[in-house]
């Protein structure tokens, strides 16, 4: 099946609260997608959509072509984690939760599943309402990495993890994705952590949709101009300004968008440094409150 | 070991070029795989790919079908070459431009290089 | 690829799985309870009616209710999260609601037989001392129904509420007086309301046994049309930690 995944003016209102807004994005498929936005920017709003977990307020979102919500074959080609898990109902033992899913998942590896067990140390005779948060949060990743489905998605499946084993589920996810190609979709805000890992990165921003772009082409496209303040004025002029520090006469401002050689030459001319400037940088400008619509273009 | 401070993929080729260049990778030695690469350095193998077909590109590797990827044997006196070419571009040009802000005249700069390569034959 | 024929039904077989043998446990512990208890009252104070009776007409109903809910709290979410639809799971769990329900009315028309068998070696008549559809404790087929009518209308309330609050709680507290007039029928046909204030009293209002049965019967089918308008659009939310 395509996971060629379209969202047309997707939004989703709650009573009174708007969580996306328009929303609309073309994912290929096949790539492992980072998804990044700040508490309460409409992340798990978003997947929750991807994955028929709830209903459009607004707009439409399609998996190959046809609409997700309530359609069997659509949702059986995805899969997503929210937090620690919603497949980790309490009262039942992991054991039963994984035996669940082997009956409800056709694309379900339970050899694969047993390997990651081992890989978290996951306890199968307890509980998982009584597992730590971040046992709780493993048994998502398990779930999520052994349902094998052609869309997986996880929603910050990595609270309450130590360090530790946050880098064994990057691991497993590296290998499974390259071992089983399909699109895996991360939210997150670990960014440094992770972004190595994504080849296209979604940033959301009070429930619009900010940026969508090649991770690679994001990386090379945040500057940080500083020299004097009117020298910067005048270079950035016209340039999508993300943010701006001034202290005396000197200015640093941080520009979104690649720099070609004319205009290095232009920036060295005046006496201004160019500097890069870190995915996480542009993050936190590009989804900065008092910044969201400082020096934009029309 | 790779930072979001500039594209990866550019940080891999350099990363394999100096390899080279240092002799850490000789001529017709097979590189690690993309898989192995992306899974060793925890990197997006889509990225890794890029870079690998930029090096591809640009001379450094080659590859043998089914087998994978090996260094050109001519690719350490081609780098070298190409580092030779922008070397005034890269290094002294903004050396001399620093120097004038700084007010160094420039017999002093050819002054200090004439000391620092006697230096090196010296010993 | 490990690509496997999903088995059909697999949330129903699931479920199954989980509450049927529940029943079964706890229907033998209320049978010997039920004994002692019959063993008890009669040492002390001579024959007594069918303690069976007294018991069944007011306990298992809340099991089923209790399944009900549970229905919905584990398995609407399990079933969500691996991808599956609220119509599927809908089906299966109405399905669920009537093999279920059967089971336990069986085991339940069990205990009047194994009572009976008691009752016979101690020389004591089995008496219902309230009445409803049937008025024997050996009129097994009716007694086998009514139970089914019964306990098959608590589960489904059972489901209606439990959907009610997976919704909201505002939805949930919608739902409770929507589950009482759904359960109302089973107050008559077992003679026994067990409710504070009613009482009895509706066992004796004169009604047919096929207005009954019509009257349960629609009343299923409403619960499970407000469940399905309940079900059909719910959102999951993200589970609170």
């Amino acid at each position: 099946m395509s996971t060629f995944i379209e969202a047309e003016r997707l939004s989703l209102r709650y009573d009174d609260v708007t969580a996306l807004d328009e929303v609309s994005f073309t994912l290929t498929g096949g790539k492992i997608y980072g998804l990044l936005g700040r508490n309460g920017s409409g992340k798990t709003s978003l997947l929750s959509l991807l994955a028929g977990y709830r209903k459009p307020s607004g707009g439409t979102v399609t998996v190959g072509g046809r609409p997700v919500f309530e359609n069997a074959e659509v949702t059986g080609q995805l899969c997503l984690v929210r937090g620690t898990g919603d497949a980790a109902v309490s009262g039942l033992k992991v054991k039963e939760l994984l035996e669940f899913a082997e009956h409800l998942r056709p694309s379900w590896d339970a050899g694969y599943a047993r390997e990651l067990v081992d890989l978290f140390e996951l306890p199968v005779d307890k509980n998982a309402g009584t597992l730590s948060h971040g046992k709780q949060s493993a048994l998502g990743i398990v779930v999520g990495l052994a349902s094998r489905t052609p869309v997986t998605m996880f929603d910050e499946s990595y609270l309450g993890l130590d360090a530790p084993s946050r880098y064994k589920f990057y691991d497993a996810l590296l290998a499974e994705a390259m071992a089983h190609p399909r699109t895996m979709i991360l939210s997150t805000h670990l960014i440094e952590e992770v972004s190595a890992l994504f080849e296209e990165v979604l940033i959301l921003d009070d429930g619009r949709l900010v940026l969508h772009d090649d991770a690679e082409a994001l990386r090379a496209s945040g500057s940080a101009v500083t020299g004097d303040a009117e020298q910067v004025d005048r270079f950035v002029d016209g340039m999508r300004v993300l943010g701006e520090k001034r202290l005396g006469r000197t200015k640093s401002a941080m520009v979104y968008g690649e720099l070609d050689a004319d205009r290095r030459a232009r920036a060295q001319a005046a006496g201004l440094d160019l500097g890069p400037l870190a995915l996480q940088d542009l993050f936190i400008h590009l989804t900065e409150p008092a910044n969201a619509h400082q020096g934009e273009t029309p | 070991m790779f930072d979001d401070r500039s594209p990866i993929y550019r940080q891999i080729a350099e990363q394999i070029e100096a390899d080279v260049l240092r002799g850490t990778l000789r001529g017709d030695e097979q590189v690690m795989s993309t898989t192995k690469y992306a899974a060793f350095h925890r990197i997006n193998p889509a990225t890794v790919a890029k870079a690998f077909q930029q090096l591809v590109d640009d001379g450094v590797l080659y590859k043998r079908r089914g087998i994978g990827m090996f260094v050109s044997p001519d690719a350490p006196e081609a780098l070298r070459e190409r580092r030779r070419k922008s070397f005034f571009a890269d290094v002294v040009e903004p050396m001399v431009t620093q120097a004038r802000t700084l007010g160094i005249p420039l017999s002093d700069l050819v002054q200090q290089i004439t000391e620092l390569s006697n230096k090196d034959i010296r010993p | 690829m490990t690509t496997r024929i999903a088995k059909r039904w697999p949330t129903l077989r699931v479920m199954l799985a989980a509450h049927l043998p529940f029943v079964a446990v706890l229907w033998v512990l209320f049978t010997v309870v039920v004994l002692i208890i019959a063993g008890v009252v009669g040492v002390t104070n001579g024959m007594p009616d069918s303690v069976v009776h007294d018991a069944a007409t007011q306990v298992p109903r809340w099991l089923l209710f209790g399944l009900g809910l549970d229905l919905v709290n584990t398995y609407l979410r399990l079933q969500l999260a691996h991808g599956r639809t609220r119509r599927e799971f809908f089906g299966q769990a109405v399905t669920h609601t009537v093999l279920v329900s059967g089971f336990a009315a069986l085991l339940v028309t069990l205990c009047y037989l194994v009572e009976r068998a008691l009752y016979a070696i101690l020389d004591w008549p089995q008496t219902l001392d309230r009445t409803g559809l049937f008025t024997a404790a050996d009129q097994y087929p009716v007694i086998f129904g009514t139970y089914w009518l019964t306990l098959l209308l608590w589960t489904v309330a059972g489901v209606l509420i439990g959907l009610g609050f997976f919704r909201s709680a505002g939805h949930g507290l919608l739902t409770i007086p929507l589950g009482l007039v759904v359960v109302l029928p089973s107050l008559v046909v077992v003679g026994n309301s067990g409710m504070p204030f009613i009482g009895d009293d509706l066992a004796v209002v004169g009604l047919s046994n096929a207005t009954v049965l019509g009257v349960s019967c629609g009343l299923f089918v409403l619960a499970v049309g407000l469940a399905w308008a309940m079900v059909r659009h719910v959102p999951m939310k993200p589970q609170a930690v």
